[in-house]
C-alpha cells in the first residue's frame, strides 16, 4: 500500500512505456505482421540443424519476402478460415 | 496430469457462491420480470454470471475428466512444427484467431430476428445453448482435432466412423456452405437496397482492397499492420463520405440500386474473389474486415456497459405462437432453429478442426480457446439482442416486417403494426429514415437494418447523440464488410472442396492451378448460392423468411454431425459414462432439427411448410385469380418451395443417418465388437519444457 503511494506517475508511465516493445511485439506477432521473419529464423534453424544432410533437394535460399508472402496467403485461404 | 479441477478454497467457495447467487438473481429478474421496459444490465449481469460459472466447473470438469487433458502431451503444433501451419503459438494470439475466425454475422442477425418473440427465449437459449452445448461442441471437437494432428470434421468422421458417416458429413458441409451464403448474401442485398449511401461505402471496400493488395504485394510485402491502417482511414473516410454521396443528386441517383442488381453484383463479386488471386483482393478484404470487426464488437460492449440501454421489447411477444410477421413457426422449435450462431453453431467445428489445432502449444490451452472464445461469441448474440431491443417494438417490426405481411404503403404497414399493439406512426419511421440518411425503412428485413438502428442508437449515445447518420452507415458497413468476407472465403473453399471431390473423377479439375477447371468449379459453386439468393430476392415475403430456417436447421445439422464424431471419440477412450456431455446437446439438436424440419415440410401454413407453399400458390395459380405478373412469377415460386422442400428433406436424412451411424458404433464399443479404431495419434511426451511456459504464458507475450 505505501508503496503504491509512493510511486509518482512517472513511475507507472515508465512501466507503460517499457511494456511497449512487448506490446508491439505481441501486436505484430497477432496480425502476422512479423510473419516473414519467423519464418527466416525458422528456415535458419532448420538448415542449422540439417546443414550437409541434405542432398541438394531443399532449395539453397529462403524465400524472398514478396514470394514468401504470396505463398503464405495462398496456403491460408485454403481452408476454412471465416465462420458465419 | 488433468487440466485444473482444483479444489477451491474458502474464500474461492464465497467468492463462486456470490458469483452463483448474482447470475440467479439476475436470470431470474431477466425471467420473471413483466415491466414496460428492461435494463439491459439484467442480460448482461446474468450472462456475464452464467459464463463465469458454466467456464470454471464446466469447462474444467470436462478438460479433466472427459477429455482428460494432459499438459506433458506434446500438441500437433510442437511434434510437427514447420514454421508454416503448424506453429507453436502463444495461446492468446490464437484466442484472437479463433475467435476472429468463428465470429461472423450470425449472432448478431440470428438474435435481431428471433427478437419478435420477445428477448426472453432468444436469451435464454443463447445461455443455455452456449454454455451446454456450443461451448462444448467447439472445446471437445478442437480437443479431438488436436489429438489427432488437427484432422478435419470430415476426416475425423471418416477415420472414427467409417465411409458412410465421413462421406454425409462432408456433402452435408457442401450444402451448408451453399445456403450460408446465399442467406448471408440475401442479408446484405436487403440492407443496401435502395440505399446510395451504404452501397457507396461497402462498394468503396472493393477498390480499397485492392489497393491494399497492390501495397501489400509490390510496394512493401507482407506489411499487415500499416496496410491496415491506411485500409481503415480510408474506409472510414468512405462512410463520412457516403453522406456526400447521399445528399449529391447524381451520384444519390447512381449508387440508388435495386435488390436485382445487388444481387447481380454480389454474385460477380463471388465469382472474382473465388478466381482472383487471393493477395489481390480476398485477404486484404479480410484483414480490414477483422480489424473492423474485433473493434466494432469492442465498442458495442463498452457503449453497452456504459449507457445500460432500457429494453423496450417485452419479455414476450404474442408471436411466440407462430404467426410473427418476420418468420412463421412457433417459438419451439424455431428460437432454435433461428439462433444458431452464438449458442450453438455447427460452423465452428469446422474451425476448430482447421487452423487452431495446428496453433496450440499446450492441450489445456484447448479449454480456453475452444469453450472460452464460443463463451465471448455468445456474449456477441447477446448484445445484438439488446441491440435489437432497445428500439421501439413498433419500429422494430416496421423495419423486419416484410411487405407480403404487413402491406406496401407504409399507411398500411403502420395500421397493422399498430393493431398487434405495437403502435408505431409513419411519420415516426419517415422522421427516423431521414435521420440516418436512408430512402424508407419500412420493410427492411434481414436483420441488418435493425440492428445497425440499435447499434447507431448505442454508438452515439456515447458521444451525446450526434451523428447517428454516420454510426448507422458504419454499422451497415461493418456488417457487410465482414458478410462478404464470409462470402468470398466460403465460396473460394467450397471450389476447393468441389475440385477435390471432382478431382476424383476428372483429375484435370482437381488442380487448382488449370484455369479452365478453376472457372468451371467456381461457376458452379457460385451459380448454386447465387440460385438460392435469387430465389430469396424474388420472394414476395422476403426471402429471409425461407431461406434463415433453412440456414438454421444446416448449421444445427453440422453441429449435430460435430457432435456424433465427438461422442463416439469418448465412447471409444473409455468414457461412456461422460457420453452425455456431447449425447445431451446432440439429442437436443435432434429435437429440434427434426422438429423443424419436419413443419418446415409437412406444416398445413403457408409461411411455414414448404409444400404447403407450393400447393396453395399453385391453387391460386388455377383459379385464375391473379394479376399477371403473379401469373408470371409463380410457377418459378412453386419450384422454389419445392426445392427448399427437397434441401430440407435432405438435411433431416442426413441428420439421422449421422445419428443411426454413431450408435451403431457406440454399441459395437460397448458391447464389445470390432469397430473403426480410434485415430488419436500416440503420446509423445513435449519436449518445450521451461519453453512452453514462455510461449503459453500470458504475462510474457
Amino acid at each position: 500500500m505505501t508503496a503504491r503511494l509512493s510511486s509518482s506517475p512517472w513511475t507507472s508511465l515508465s512501466a507503460l512505456w517499457c511494456g511497449l516493445p512487448t506490446l508491439w511485439r505481441g501486436l505484430r506477432s497477432a496480425t502476422g505482421d512479423d510473419a516473414y521473419e519467423r519464418y527466416l529464423e525458422h528456415w535458419h534453424a532448420e538448415h542449422l540443424d540439417a546443414d550437409d544432410s541434405h542432398d541438394g533437394e531443399e532449395p539453397a535460399e529462403p524465400m524472398d519476402r514478396k514470394t514468401f508472402h504470396k505463398w503464405r496467403l495462398d496456403e491460408d485461404w485454403k481452408d476454412v478460415r471465416r465462420c458465419c | 496430469m488433468a487440466a485444473d479441477n482444483k479444489s477451491l478454497s474458502t474464500k474461492g467457495k464465497l467468492i463462486w457462491t456470490a458469483i452463483a447467487a448474482l447470475g440467479a438473481l439476475a436470470l431470474g429478474g431477466v425471467a420473471i420480470y413483466r415491466g414496460e421496459t428492461i435494463n439491459s444490465a439484467w442480460l448482461v449481469v446474468a450472462a456475464v454470471c452464467v459464463y463465469a460459472l458454466g467456464y470454471r466447473f464446466y469447462s474444467a470438469f470436462i478438460a479433466a475428466k472427459v477429455l482428460a487433458l494432459d499438459i506433458n502431451r506434446a500438441t500437433p503444433a510442437e511434434r510437427l512444427d514447420n514454421g508454416r501451419d503448424f506453429v507453436p503459438t502463444n495461446k492468446w494470439i490464437v484466442f484472437g484467431h479463433h475467435f476472429a475466425a468463428i465470429s461472423g454475422p450470425g449472432p448478431l442477425i440470428g438474435p435481431t430476428l428471433a427478437a419478435q418473440f420477445g428477448y426472453l427465449p432468444g436469451t435464454l437459449w443463447i445461455l443455455v445453448g452456449a454454455v451446454l452445448g456450443g461451448c462444448v461442441q467447439d472445446f471437445v471437437i478442437l480437443a479431438c482435432s488436436l489429438r489427432r494432428n488437427g484432422r478435419s470434421l470430415g476426416q475425423m468422421a471418416r477415420d472414427e466412423l467409417g465411409p458412410l458417416g465421413g462421406a454425409t458429413a462432408l456433402i452435408g458441409v457442401m450444402v451448408i456452405m451453399i445456403i450460408l451464403i446465399a442467406v448471408l448474401g440475401l442479408v446484405v442485398v436487403k440492407a443496401l437496397a435502395h440505399s446510395p449511401w451504404g452501397t457507396f461505402t461497402v462498394g468503396m471496400t472493393i477498390p480499397i482492397a485492392l489497393l491494399m493488395g497492390f501495397y501489400m504485394r509490390h510496394i512493401r510485402p507482407g506489411r499487415v499492420l500499416e496496410v491496415t491502417l491506411i485500409g481503415v482511414a480510408l474506409l472510414l473516410f468512405c462512410v463520412l463520405a457516403g453522406g456526400y454521396v447521399n445528399h449529391h443528386p447524381d451520384l444519390h441517383a447512381a449508387f440508388d440500386l435495386g435488390p436485382e442488381t445487388l444481387a447481380w453484383i454480389i454474385i460477380a463479386y463471388g465469382f472474382a474473389s473465388a478466381t482472383l488471386p487471393v493477395w489481390m483482393l480476398l485477404a486484404p478484404r479480410d484483414y480490414l474486415s477483422t480489424f473492423m470487426k474485433l473493434g466494432t464488437i469492442f465498442l458495442l460492449a463498452i457503449a453497452i456497459v456504459a449507457l445500460r440501454p432500457e429494453m423496450h421489447m417485452p419479455a414476450l411477444t404474442p408471436f411466440i405462437d407462430g404467426s410473427g410477421p418476420i418468420f412463421g413457426g412457433k417459438v419451439f422449435p424455431f428460437v432454435f432453429i433461428t439462433i444458431a450462431c452464438g449458442a450453438i453453431s455447427g460452423f465452428h467445428s469446422l474451425i476448430a478442426s482447421g487452423t487452431t489445432p495446428k496453433l496450440l502449444t499446450s492441450e489445456p490451452d484447448a479449454r480456453m480457446i475452444g469453450y472460452g472464445a464460443m463463451m465471448l461469441e455468445s456474449f456477441v448474440a447477446i448484445m445484438a439482442m439488446i441491440a435489437a431491443c432497445v428500439m421501439e417494438p413498433g419500429v422494430f417490426f416496421a423495419i423486419n416486417s416484410p411487405s407480403g405481411v404487413v402491406g406496401a404503403l407504409p399507411a398500411d404497414a403502420v395500421a397493422t403494426i399498430s393493431s398487434w399493439g405495437f403502435p408505431v406512426a409513419v411519420e415516426t419511421m419517415d422522421a427516423l429514415a431521414r435521420e440516418v440518411g436512408e430512402i424508407t425503412l419500412f420493410a427492411r428485413t434481414g436483420g441488418a437494418p435493425s440492428l445497425a438502428i440499435g447499434m447507431a442508437t448505442l454508438f452515439s449515445g456515447l458521444f451525446g447523440g450526434a451523428f447517428i447518420a454516420v454510426w448507422y452507415h458504419f454499422a451497415i458497413m461493418f456488417e457487410a464488410l465482414f458478410i462478404l468476407t464470409t462470402l468470398d472465403a466460403g465460396t473460394r473453399v467450397g471450389r476447393f472442396m468441389l475440385q477435390d471431390l471432382l478431382g476424383n473423377v476428372v483429375p484435370a479439375l482437381g488442380r487448382t492451378s488449370w484455369y479452365p477447371g478453376v472457372f468451371l468449379t467456381s461457376a458452379l459453386v457460385v451459380g448454386s448460392w447465387g440460385y438460392f439468393l435469387w430465389t430469396g430476392v424474388m420472394d414476395p415475403l422476403g426471402g429471409i423468411n425461407s431461406l434463415w430456417p433453412l440456414f438454421g436447421i444446416s448449421n444445427q445439422m453440422l453441429a449435430a454431425i460435430a457432435l456424433c464424431v465427438a461422442t463416439t471419440i469418448i465412447v471409444k477412450h473409455g468414457g461412456a459414462r461422460y457420453a452425455w456431455v456431447t449425447a445431451m446437446p446432440l439429442a437436443w439438436l435432434l429435437i429440434v432439427t427434426s422438429t423443424a424440419a419436419w413443419e418446415k415440410l409437412f406444416s398445413d401454413e403457408f409461411r411455414i411448410g414448404f409444400l404447403a407453399k407450393a400447393r396453395i400458390l399453385g391453387d391460386q395459380l388455377a383459379a385464375g385469380t391473379l394479376s399477371p405478373e403473379m401469373v408470371e412469377k409463380i410457377p418459378q415460386l412453386i419450384f422454389n418451395a419445392n426445392l427448399n422442400a427437397a434441401l430440407t428433406l435432405f438435411f433431416l436424412i442426413v441428420i439421422w443417418v449421422m445419428a443411426a451411424d454413431t450408435a451403431r458404433v457406440c454399441h459395437r464399443v460397448i458391447t464389445g465388437k470390432p469397430y473403426p479404431p480410434s485415430s488419436e495419434s500416440p503420446f509423445e511426451p513435449t519436449r518445450l519444457g521451461p519453453d512452453l511456459a514462455a510461449i503459453a504464458e500470458p504475462t510474457r507475450l
